[in-house]
């Protein structure tokens, strides 16, 4: 195997062959959000079943963790596109509409902002219904869509303090990002575009990746903290620190089936978080809730304290507590610091997994 | 920079048996060492700084909570370092950009000033051709970090060639650390593999798991997580310590042998080492001297290195003396030498009594498991003297194979007119049989009862029978002065090679047991025979003798050797048979003067790869 990109380029291939072609539902879930004021509401998450990322159908296979496009239809019809925004408003009034919402987000499995996707009218009709309906419209997108010809029409429609603009930048390295993730934005285009979102008054969050492929434990939890660093000093408003999970027929997957990757430990999650809300100050709200925690191909620790350290992550990022996270204690720290070597020896690949 | 006049940064060996060496690297413990990994890694009270050689120069890794990776510092590499490479390699162009990374990473290790004491990190991962580990070892690291999936898991098909081919390549004055899972149980499996320096990482890793090590067990356990940690690093410890002990006892192999009890890959460890892997392990560099008590329990016995150095040994250098027409082959004695057991004595008498003046003309040669065949010259040479089994009087099939194998190859050098004559119980059956290619060997089945009188008579009558054929002997010694010159003559042998030959004609005997006896040649001192452990220990004149036929010289870069000890770096040649503890002899740089004669320390193979520490303890000097 000379270029991984090409193996994840094979991979997606054979993903899309088992993509669910016929789905087409919208997957919803409700979670609490924190508020600007610091008071908890709750918020709708809907994603949408577009086309999915226009980036990872490339022929380099898009992102080495990310297995979001499996859960979208191939070839959705053009009145499945056009029914979304009715749906998502019976959805959202179905599941308690806006007297108990605060916010919502969309979610594309790809970029909201990408006309391949989601086709400009439907896009608006979406953000003009729930600009009435809720407080905070959080949409995700590539840097790429981000264009200030595109945004100035968005804020036509909507205010620009309800909307929150996320970009998955993952790391500010631009070597980490090339080598191990291979997500295509530099440093530059990130900043390029927050500086746009900035000037129009649009809110911007940034998600960051605990652990890449290729990172031993602690060089991860280094790039996380650096990256947070980075994030704070070009003024976003929203951080999302997102511990990697093992996504089905990625390089990912692929890596920790062989046992050369290893997803990041809760407890690096706690000091990542930790140390995030020390640089990022109340100014920015902070979402630490991973995805699969506590399971085996998420983010863990031992059985004891997983339930516990997931729980208070989620209450931490709907009440930005940190007092939360200082009372987090367990015997598996003393487990984690060992692996920790480990993982330095090995560069974090051939790591003997500690879970068989 | 020259690194040859840099400070010694690899390690001296100051210890060596087979892949096993105890080296002192700067002022730490001797090796092994079992690293403490809980936030900071520390060998005893120092701690090993985390150092990345990035493009940027050396990194200092973060202090993360209370995790500390590294001494600080600023432009200085900390003294005991482990220096990493970045090593992320490209998604894009994976070959080609891991390739930069260890281009980078030697280049780096190349510009800085590196500490002491330091360890590099060889990913065979991302380096599929040994030229990188070669540039490696050129800086002369104290050791070299290595990774391999855990070794309990490990197919030993595939662990055992790639660790002796990697501890061939990497000199043996250079640390291993294999990081990773080792859990108790194969400490000493790894020792005797040439690893060097382990982790306590198994301790924590199978504390997750709910396991526990207890009494040299692994169980699983509904104990907490901190109860568990402390009761594995407690066995952990205790494991590592008895491994050590093990090593300066040379008993190693004997806890490898006991650990194959409980651990099932250890046993498949030590199968395969001696059946499948035999022919890549180089028994040379396993001592031939030791005077340790050897306990064998079970057919694993028959691959400990000692065994089978021995049989390799015989075969190639025992001599059957000249006078000698007829081998008789005896059961063993538990009571070592054979010679002075009741049996033999009783077997002595009947032999004597059958072959009448002929008597000088019989050899006696000894059936034993796991050793095989051992002629009565060389009852008291380790490890013959110095082992024990359980009796049984069955053999199992293994035992059979090998030993009636080593009878093979051994009958197979003998002139054809030696007549063999066996005189055993039926549990031999099996392995004569295999023997008896061309039926060269007369049997004597002797029932259950080989002491009884009807046995002894029957010996008697067979070695009689066959020695009416022969002429009578020349002039032959008196009885003990012959036997005691077919035993020197036998040992100097095993020691130097088939070829040597003293000439004994005119020696006298000084002394008596248990002192070793000193003998004398023309009023000079020839050699010391201690009579008791089988070992002879040759003056200058003596060596004189085997000068052109001994296999153990050394050559080295001077004249005139002073002091008592003879460092590997004044060290130019030395045959690559020598094994720690042989007599080897030494000699100037054209080989033309024999310098002295001493014991090697370590193997032949080691004084040819290393320029530190003591290779040859001097015994005698040749004085101008």
């Amino acid at each position: 195997m000379d270029t991984f990109t090409s193996f994840i380029g094979e991979l997606r291939v054979k993903s899309n062959q088992e993509r669910k072609l016929h789905h087409d539902k919208i997957i919803n879930w409700i979670d609490e959000y924190p508020m600007k004021d610091g008071k908890r509401g709750l918020a709708l998450t809907m994603i949408l079943p577009t086309k999915g990322c226009k980036y990872a159908m490339a022929k380099h296979g898009g992102c080495s963790m990310c297995t979001l496009p499996m859960d979208n239809p191939l070839q959705p019809t053009e009145t499945l596109i056009k029914s979304l925004p009715q749906r998502c408003v019976d959805i959202f009034n179905a599941k308690g509409g806006k007297e108990k919402f605060v916010a919502v987000k969309f979610y594309t499995s790809g970029s909201f902002l990408d006309r391949w996707e989601l086709p400009i009218e439907v896009r608006d009709n979406i953000l003009r219904t729930f600009a009435e309906l809720v407080d905070e419209i959080t949409i995700e997108t590539r840097c790429e869509f981000v264009t200030r010809k595109q945004l100035t029409s968005i804020i036509d429609i909507i205010p620009p303090s309800k909307l929150i603009v996320a970009i998955g930048q993952e790391t500010t390295d631009d070597e980490i990002n090339k080598r191990s993730i291979n997500k295509g934005h530099t440093l530059n285009q990130f900043k390029r575009a927050v500086n746009i979102l900035r000037t129009l008054g649009i809110q911007t969050k940034g998600y960051v990746l605990l652990k890449p492929i290729f990172l031993s434990e602690l060089a991860s939890v280094e790039d996380a903290i650096r990256t947070i660093e980075t994030m704070k000093s070009v003024q976003i408003q929203h951080v999302s620190i997102n511990p990697a999970y093992i996504g089905k027929m990625t390089l990912m997957d692929f890596m920790f089936k062989y046992r050369e990757y290893q997803p990041p430990w809760l407890w690096s999650v706690l000091i990542v978080t930790k140390k995030a809300k020390e640089i990022l100050g109340s100014s920015v709200r902070l979402i630490s809730d991973p995805v699969a925690a506590g399971s085996e191909r998420g983010p863990s620790n031992c059985k004891e304290c997983n339930p516990i350290f997931k729980e208070a992550l989620k209450e931490f990022s709907a009440t930005q507590d940190v007092g939360i996270l200082n009372k987090l204690a367990c015997d598996c720290y003393e487990i984690y610091k060992s692996t920790i070597y480990n993982e330095i020896l090995s560069n974090g690949m051939g790591i003997d997994s500690i879970r068989y | 920079m020259d690194y040859k006049n840099k400070e010694m940064t690899t390690g001296e060996i100051i210890y060596e048996a087979g892949l096993t060496r105890r080296l002192k690297i700067g002022d730490l413990p001797l090796t092994p060492w079992l690293l403490n990994t809980s936030g900071k890694l520390m060998i005893g009270d120092k701690l090993i700084s985390m150092v990345v050689m990035s493009e940027r120069g050396p990194i200092n890794l973060p202090k993360i909570d209370d995790i500390v990776l590294s001494n600080d510092y600023l432009e200085v590499i900390p003294e005991l370092s482990v220096l990493l490479p970045r090593l992320v390699p490209n998604i894009k162009k994976l070959d080609a950009s891991i390739k930069e990374e260890n281009s980078i990473y030697l280049d780096e290790l190349k510009k800085s000033t590196l500490p002491n004491v330091f360890g590099v990190v060889y990913n065979q991962k991302f380096s599929h051709d040994y030229q990188f580990l070669f540039e490696l070892i050129e800086l002369q690291p104290s050791f070299i970090v290595i990774r391999h999936s855990q070794i309990s898991n490990s197919s030993p098909r595939q662990f055992i060639p790639w660790i002796i081919d990697l501890r061939s390549k990497i000199p043996p004055n250079i640390g291993i650390y294999l990081s990773g899972e080792i859990p108790i149980g194969f400490f000493a499996l790894a020792f005797g593999l040439g690893i060097d320096i382990i982790d306590d990482y198994a301790a924590y890793s199978n504390a997750f798991r709910g396991n526990v090590f207890e009494d040299g067990f692994v169980k699983q356990s509904s104990r907490s997580t901190s109860e568990l940690i402390k009761l594995n690093l407690a066995e952990i410890n205790r494991d590592f310590l008895g491994s050590c002990l093990s090593i300066d006892d040379n008993l190693l192999w004997s806890r490898i042998h006991r650990d194959m009890h409980v651990f099932s890959n250890v046993a498949s460890f030590v199968y395969l080492l001696g059946r499948t892997f035999n022919s890549i392990i180089n028994y040379d560099l396993y001592p031939s001297n030791n005077t340790n008590n050897l306990i064998f329990t079970g057919d694993e016995s028959l691959y400990h290195p000692d065994v089978t150095k021995y049989r390799k040994r015989v075969i190639s250098r025992y001599v059957l003396p000249p006078v000698k027409k007829l081998i008789v082959l005896l059961p063993c004695s538990a009571k070592k030498p054979y010679a002075e057991s009741k049996s033999h004595r009783m077997y002595r008498k009947a032999i004597r009594q059958g072959a009448g003046k002929h008597f000088p003309q019989v050899s006696v040669w000894s059936l034993t498991s796991p050793l095989g065949v051992v002629p009565q010259e060389l009852e008291t040479i380790y490890p013959v003297k110095y082992y024990d089994i359980p009796v049984t009087g069955h053999w199992s099939e293994e035992e059979t194979q090998i030993t009636s194998q080593m009878l093979i190859d051994m009958i197979e050098q003998l002139p054809l007119d030696i007549k063999i004559l066996v005189h055993v119980s039926e549990g031999y059956r099996g392995m004569i049989e295999a023997a008896n290619i061309n039926n060269r060997i007369t049997i004597n089945w002797i029932g259950n009862e080989d002491k009884s009188d009807d046995a002894l008579i029957k010996l008697t009558n067979s070695v009689e029978k066959i020695i009416t054929e022969f002429d009578t002997p020349g002039k032959v010694d008196k009885e003990k002065i012959r036997e005691n010159k077919e035993i020197i003559q036998a040992i100097v042998k095993y020691n130097h090679g088939s070829k040597c030959f003293l000439s004994l004609d005119t020696i006298k005997f000084m002394g008596r047991p248990p002192r070793p006896i000193q003998i004398q040649k023309d009023g000079q001192h020839f050699l010391t025979w201690d009579s008791l452990y089988g070992k002879v220990n040759l003056g200058l004149n003596a060596c004189l003798d085997i000068i052109e036929s001994s296999l153990n010289w050394v050559i080295c870069d001077t004249d005139d050797i002073k002091g008592t000890s003879l460092f590997a770096i004044g060290i130019v040649n030395a045959s690559e048979t020598i094994s720690p503890g042989d007599e080897v002899i030494i000699y100037n740089s054209t080989k033309q003067l024999m310098l002295a004669v001493g014991t090697a320390l370590i193997s032949g193979i080691s004084m040819n790869q290393v320029n530190y520490g003591i290779a040859v303890k001097i015994k005698k000097k040749n004085k101008w």
